[in-house]
C-alpha cells in the first residue's frame, strides 16, 4: 500500500507535472491567506498583514523547488531537461549527429562482432553443469608409438581404461570421446554428420540430461561392436528430423551400419569440441562403424582418443594429478610389457607425466590456433574505437567552443559546473545510445559475415549471430563506456569557469582558448598514433597474406579441381574400394577436356597431417625427428599437380597390394636421410627398427604436400594407394582445361555407384584460401581497419587545421598586411600539421614496437621489425596529414587582410 | 549524485525548526540557538511533531506550524521554508495522505492526515523520541 503510494506520488510528479505545480502553488497560495488573516486578526491593516506574511514566508519559487526535490524527482527532472535539450541541440546539427552517430555504430559494431565470436568460441563455458569441474587430460614425454616426444591430448584406449579404473577417487567419473566425420543414411538419403564416440560414462560425467529419449550409459557401451545405439545431437534432430520425437527407437544408417536412435541430448549441448559440433553420439565400442578403416581399440601405441574428468569436491586438479601418477605409472608400465621397446627407451617412457588442464569450455585444441588471431582482432578493433572515440571528441570540443558563451551565461546565472558537465555528457551519451543500437544491428550482420570466413561448415554452424545477453552487455557496456571516455574530455573543458573573460570578448563571436586548441592537438596526435599501429599491422598482416599465396608450392595449382569419397563408410571392401578408384580415375581421364586424374589419401594444403616414426637403412639417428610426412597416391598424382620426379619412377597400377612394397619420396628425405650415393634401391621401415619392407623408388621436387602454406619443408614419404590394405576417405585432384570440363564428375561417380556420397567438390585454390583462412581474415581486417583508422585521423587533423585557421583569420590577415607571402602562410600551416604528425608518429613509435612483438608469430615468411615495412606506415600518414591540412592551409592563404582586419 | 547537485537550485542552509529562547517571545529579540547545518536529529524532529500534531485530526500546512508554535509555547517556529519539504517528503514516503477541501474563503486547502504506516511510523519516532531524550537526560543528570 505504502509503496503503491510512493509510486503514485512519483508517476504523477514526473508525468503529471502541471498538475503537481497547481497543486503547489495552490497549497502555498493558502498558506499565504491563512498567515494575512492571521496577521489582520492580530489586528494589523491589510496592506501590514500581507507584508508581513510575505516576509515570513519568502520566496514561494525555492519553497516549491525544495518540495519538487523532496518527491525525489529533481534527478530524474533533470535528466529529462538535459534529454529534451540533448535531442534538440542534435537534432539542429543533423549532420554532426549522423556522423558521430555512424563512425561510433560502425567501431561499436565491430567490437561487438568480434567479441560475439571471441565469446563463442573461447570464452563460453560448455552447457554442461558445474563446467569449471571438469579436467581435460595431458601427457608429456615420450611416445610410445614413436620417436617424438611433446604434450600431447591423445591417449590409446587401453590407457583410458586404465585410467578410469585405477582412479583413486579423486574424480567422480573419467570419460573419453573421439570425432569424426560419418555418414548418416535415413530414407534413401546420405548426408555428412559429425559423429562422436563416447565412453558409457560420458553423459553422467558431464551431467547432460536427454532432451527426449535416453542417453548412453555405461551398459550401452560393454560388447565390441555389438552396442548399435545412438543418440542425436538437439540441434541435428531440429535439422534433420525437424524436431519430431517419433525419431526414437527408429533405425538410422551410420556408414551403412543401422542404428537405434535411443535419444536425443538436451538442447545446447553439441560435443566436447566447441569449434566443431557433434551431430551424433555413439557408444565407444561402435568405433568399427565410425572408423571402418582402422581398429586400434586394443592398441595401446596408437593414441587417439580424449580423456576428460569431473573433479571430485574438494579435489584440486595438482592434487589430482599427484593421486592419478600411480594408475598412470601402470598404464605406462602395462604399454612397455605389450610392445616390448629397448630398456633405455623404457627408462625414458617411464618419465612420461599426466598433468589436468581447464575442461570447462571442452577440448581446447581450438584454443591454441585462434585465440593469439582474435585477441590481436580484438586489440585492433579496440583501438579503432578508440579512434573514433577521439575524432567524435574533437567534433565535439569544437561544439563547445561554439556554444561557449551560451555555457558562461549559464555559468554566471548560476548554474553549477558538475550540472553543465551533466548536460553535455547526456549528449554525448544520446550519441552513444543511437550509435549503439545501430552498432547491435550492425553486428549481427558483421557476425554472419565473419563466420562467412570460417572454412569448415560446421564451426560456421557453431556461431550464432544472434548476440546473446553477454554480447548485449558488452555492447551496452562499451557504448556507455564510450561515451563518457569521448564526452567527459569536452564537457569538462567546455565548462572551465571563465566567465568573465568570455563574456567580455564580445567583439569575435569565435573565441576558444589556447586550452580547447591544446585538446583537439593532443587528441589528433593520439589518432596519428593509433593509426599508425593500426597501419603497420594492416601492411604487415597484407604483406605476410602476399608473401604466403606467392610462396611456391612446388606445384602448379591452377586449373586442378578436387573432391572427397569414402567408400570405406558404405561397406566396400578394401579391394572392392581400390577398384573403385582405379575405375574412377580411368573413366575421368577420359572425359574430354581433363588433362589428367589422380588422387591422395591425405588432402593436400588441408591442415591434414599424418606421419610415422621410420628407421631408413645406413642411416643412424643421433635423437632426431625420425617421423616424416606421409600420404598415399594413386599414379599420376605428381603429373596431376605439376610436381616433377627428379629421379625413379612414379607408382603403376602393378604396384598393388600382394607386390613389392615401393616407396617415393621428396628431396628433403633425400637430404636428411640419405647424405650419400643415390637413394633408389634404398629400403626404409617403420619404427624405430625391425624389418625394413620399402624400397624407394623415386624422389619427387618438394612441393607443399601436407599441412599449409606456412610450413617449412620436411621430410616426406609418399606410399602407392593401392598397396593400402585399408583405403578411407580419398580426395581426387583433376587437372583440367577449360575448368568447365569437371562438371561431369559427379555423373561419372553416379554411373559407378549411385548411392556413393561426393564431398567437398572444389578448386584447389579454394582449399589454399580455406586452410589460409586465418591469414585471409587477418589481411583483410587489418586492412579495413587500417585504412579506416588513418581515414578517421585525417578527418580529425583536417577538422583540427581549418577550425584552427579560421580562429587565427585575424592573425594571419596581419600577417598578410605586413608583406608575409603566401607561401610563407602556407609553410606556417602545413607545418603546424607536419608537426602534429610528427608527434603522433612519436608517440606512436613504441606503439608499433609493441605490435611488431606481438605479431611477429601471426605472419609469414617477413620481418615484423622491417623497416621499409614502418617507413611504408609513416609515410603513409605524413601523406595523408598533407592532404588533410593542405585544404585549410591553402584557404589560410587566401585570407583577404582587409576582410580580416574589419573584425578588430 | 544528489539532485541538487545536477540541478541549479537554492543552497538548503536554513534549520528547519529554530528553537528559542523561551524567555523571549517578542519576534525582534529572537536569537538562535543552534547554527549550523540542520543535523538528523533536527530534520528527524521535525518529522516527529508534523506526524504528532496531524495524528490529531486532518490539518493544513498552515495550521500544522501554528499548532506547534502554539503547543510548544512559542519555543518552537517552524519555518515555512522547511514546513512543506517536509511535508512533501512524508507524503511521498506515504506516512500522511493529502486531500483537498474548500477552504473557509473558497480556496482550495490542502489538509494533510496520517496513514496507517504514519501511525507505525509515529510510534517509533516516538519510541526512538523517548529513548533518545531519556538517554540524554540520564547522561546530564549524572555528570
Amino acid at each position: 500500500m505504502r509503496w503503491f503510494t510512493i509510486l503514485q506520488s512519483f508517476w504523477q510528479s514526473v508525468f503529471d507535472r502541471q498538475r503537481v505545480e497547481a497543486d503547489l502553488d495552490d497549497e502555498l497560495q493558502d498558506h499565504l491567506e491563512r498567515e494575512i488573516a492571521s496577521n489582520m486578526a492580530a489586528g494589523m491593516s491589510p496592506k501590514e498583514a500581507r507584508f508581513t506574511a510575505q516576509q515570513m514566508i519568502g520566496s514561494i519559487s525555492i519553497y516549491k523547488e525544495e518540495c519538487r526535490d523532496q518527491r525525489g524527482i529533481g534527478l530524474i527532472e533533470a535528466i529529462a531537461r538535459n534529454l529534451r535539450f540533448a535531442i534538440r541541440m542534435l537534432r539542429r546539427s543533423p549532420l554532426f549527429t549522423a556522423a558521430a552517430v555512424l563512425t561510433l555504430a560502425l567501431a561499436i559494431g565491430a567490437n561487438s562482432a568480434l567479441f560475439s565470436i571471441t565469446n563463442q568460441v573461447l570464452l563460453r563455458a560448455l552447457p554442461v553443469k558445474d563446467p569449471n569441474r571438469l579436467v581435460v587430460f595431458n601427457w608429456h614425454g615420450d611416445f610410445i608409438g614413436g620417436s617424438s616426444r611433446g604434450l600431447y591430448q591423445s591417449f590409446a584406449y587401453p590407457a583410458y581404461r586404465d585410467l578410469r579404473d585405477g582412479n583413486p577417487g579423486v574424480f567422480t567419473g573419467i570419460a573419453a570421446q573421439y570425432q569424426e566425420t560419418a555418414d548418416v543414411g535415413t530414407k534413401g538419403t546420405t548426408d555428412r554428420a559429425v559423429a562422436e564416440l563416447v565412453s558409457g560414462n560420458y553423459f553422467q560425467v558431464l551431467g547432460v540430461e536427454p532432451a527426449i529419449g535416453r542417453l548412453l550409459t555405461p551398459n550401452d557401451d560393454q560388447v565390441k561392436g555389438a552396442e548399435p545405439y545412438v543418440v542425436l545431437s538437439y540441434e541435428f534432430w531440429r535439422r534433420r528430423f525437424d524436431g519430431n520425437p517419433s525419431i526414437l527407437n527408429r533405425v538410422i544408417n551410420v556408414n551403412s551400419h543401422p542404428m537405434t536412435v535411443v535419444g536425443v541430448s538436451q538442447q545446447g549441448y553439441a560435443g566436447f569440441y566447441r569449434d566443431s559440433p557433434s551431430d551424433l553420439f555413439l557408444p565407444m565400442m561402435m568405433k568399427t562403424a565410425v572408423t571402418p578403416t582402422w581398429d586400434d581399440l586394443e592398441g595401446r601405441n596408437s593414441i587417439w582418443l580424449h580423456i576428460f574428468g569431473r573433479l571430485a569436491p574438494g579435489v584440486t586438479a595438482k592434487e589430482a594429478a599427484v593421486a592419478m601418477s600411480i594408475p598412470y605409472r601402470h598404464a605406462l608400465e602395462q604399454d612397455l610389457s605389450a610392445t616390448g621397446r629397448p630398456r633405455d627407451f623404457s627408462l625414458r617412457y617411464l618419465k612420461d607425466t599426466l598433468s589436468f588442464s581447464d575442461g570447462a569450455k571442452g577440448n581446447a585444441t581450438f584454443e591454441n590456433t585462434f585465440a593469439k588471431p582474435l585477441y590481436v582482432l580484438l586489440a585492433m578493433v579496440g583501438v579503432l574505437l578508440l579512434i573514433a572515440c577521439a575524432n567524435i571528441a574533437n567534433l565535439l570540443i569544437a561544439r563547445a567552443a561554439a556554444r561557449r558563451r551560451e555555457i558562461a551565461i549559464r555559468l554566471s546565472l548560476g548554474a553549477t559546473r558538475a550540472s553543465l558537465v551533466g548536460m553535455i555528457l547526456t549528449e554525448s551519451l544520446c550519441i552513444a545510445v543511437c550509435a549503439g543500437v545501430l552498432a547491435a544491428v550492425f553486428s549481427i550482420w558483421l557476425v554472419r559475415a565473419l563466420a562467412g570466413f570460417l572454412p569448415f561448415d560446421n564451426m560456421r554452424a557453431g556461431i550464432h549471430t544472434t548476440p546473446d545477453f553477454t554480447v548485449l552487455a558488452f555492447t551496452t557496456a562499451v557504448t556507455l563506456g564510450t561515451a563518457l571516455v569521448f564526452g567527459l574530455l569536452p564537457a569538462l573543458q567546455g565548462t572551465r569557469p571563465s566567465v568573465g573573460l568570455t563574456l567580455k570578448n564580445e567583439s569575435s563571436s569565435i573565441s576558444a582558448s589556447a586550452g580547447q586548441i591544446r585538446a583537439r592537438q593532443a587528441l589528433v596526435c593520439v589518432q596519428v598514433a593509433l593509426s599508425l599501429v593500426l597501419l603497420f599491422a594492416a601492411g604487415l598482416f597484407a604483406r605476410s597474406l602476399h608473401t604466403l599465396l606467392m610462396a611456391d608450392t612446388g606445384m602448379n595449382v591452377s586449373h586442378v579441381v578436387q573432391f572427397s569419397i569414402d567408400p570405406s563408410l558404405h561397406k566396400y571392401t578394401p579391394e572392392l574400394s581400390r577398384r573403385l578408384f582405379v575405375e574412377l580415375q580411368q573413366k575421368l581421364r577420359r572425359i574430354p577436356g581433363i588433362v589428367s586424374v589422380s588422387a591422395a589419401s591425405y588432402p593436400i594444403l588441408a591442415n591434414d597431417n599424418w606421419q610415422n616414426t621410420v628407421h631408413v637403412e645406413s642411416y643412424h639417428p643421433q635423437s632426431e625427428d625420425m617421423n616424416p610426412g606421409f600420404d598415399q597416391l594413386l599414379p599420376e598424382f605428381f603429373t596431376t599437380m605439376g610436381a616433377p620426379l627428379i629421379a625413379g619412377r612414379d607408382f603403376a597400377q602393378t604396384d598393388t597390394t600382394g607386390a613389392h612394397q615401393v616407396a617415393i619420396v621428396n628431396e628433403t628425405f633425400v637430404k636428411r636421410f640419405v647424405p650419400h650415393g643415390s637413394p633408389l634401391g634404398l629400403h626404409f621401415g617403420y619404427g624405430e627398427g625391425g624389418p625394413m619392407p620399402f624400397e624407394i623408388i623415386g624422389v619427387v621436387r618438394d612441393f607443399k604436400s601436407g599441412g599449409n602454406l606456412r610450413q617449412e619443408p620436411k621430410p616426406f614419404v609418399f606410399l602407392p594407394m593401392l598397396q593400402n590394405e585399408a583405403p578411407g576417405e580419398t580426395t581426387y585432384y583433376v587437372r583440367a582445361t577449360p575448368r568447365a570440363a569437371t562438371q561431369s564428375v559427379r555423373q561419372v561417380l553416379r554411373s559407378l555407384d549411385p548411392t556413393l556420397p561426393l564431398y567437398e567438390f572444389k578448386t584447389l585454390e579454394m582449399q589454399i584460401d580455406q586452410t589460409q583462412f586465418v591469414d585471409r581474415l587477418f589481411a583483410w581486417l587489418s586492412s579495413a581497419f587500417g585504412i579506416l583508422a588513418t581515414l578517421l585521423a585525417a578527418i580529425g587533423l583536417y577538422g583540427t587545421t581549418s577550425y584552427a585557421v579560421t580562429r587565427r583569420t585575424q592573425e594571419i590577415g596581419i600577417r598578410i598586411a605586413l608583406g608575409a607571402e603566401q607561401s610563407n602562410v602556407f609553410r606556417m600551416i602545413m607545418s603546424e600539421v607536419l608537426v602534429l604528425t610528427g608527434l603522433g608518429i612519436v608517440v606512436g613509435a613504441p606503439l608499433v614496437y609493441w605490435a611488431a612483438k606481438i605479431a611477429s608469430n601471426q605472419v609469414f615468411g617477413i620481418r615484423t621489425d622491417d623497416p621499409i615495412m614502418i617507413a611504408a606506415a609513416v609515410l603513409v600518414i605524413v601523406t595523408v596529414s598533407a592532404l588533410a591540412g593542405f585544404v585549410p592551409a591553402r584557404r589560410a592563404t587566401r585570407v583577404d587582410p582587409i576582410l580580416a582586419l574589419r573584425y578588430e | 549524485m544528489t539532485a541538487s547537485e545536477l540541478v541549479p537550485c537554492a543552497e538548503n542552509n536554513h534549520l528547519p525548526l529554530t528553537i528559542y529562547k523561551p524567555d523571549n517571545d517578542t519576534v525582534d529579540s529572537r536569537e538562535e540557538l543552534f547554527l549550523g547545518k540542520p543535523t538528523d536529529l533536527l530534520q528527524g524532529t521535525l518529522d516527529l511533531l508534523i506526524l504528532k500534531t496531524v495524528s490529531l485530526e486532518p490539518m493544513n500546512g498552515w495550521a500544522i506550524a501554528k499548532r506547534i508554535v502554539q503547543i510548544s509555547n512559542n519555543v518552537l517556529q517552524v519555518q515555512q521554508g522547511s514546513l512543506y519539504p517536509a511535508l512533501h517528503r512524508l507524503e511521498h514516503r506515504g506516512w500522511i495522505k493529502a486531500e483537498w477541501r474548500d477552504s473557509e474563503n473558497n480556496r482550495r486547502a490542502k489538509y494533510y492526515s496520517l496513514t496507517a504506516a504514519g501511525h507505525k511510523r509515529l510510534e517509533t519516532e516516538l519510541d526512538n523520541w523517548r529513548r533518545l531524550s531519556g538517554a540524554i537526560g540520564l547522561v546530564i543528570e549524572a555528570i
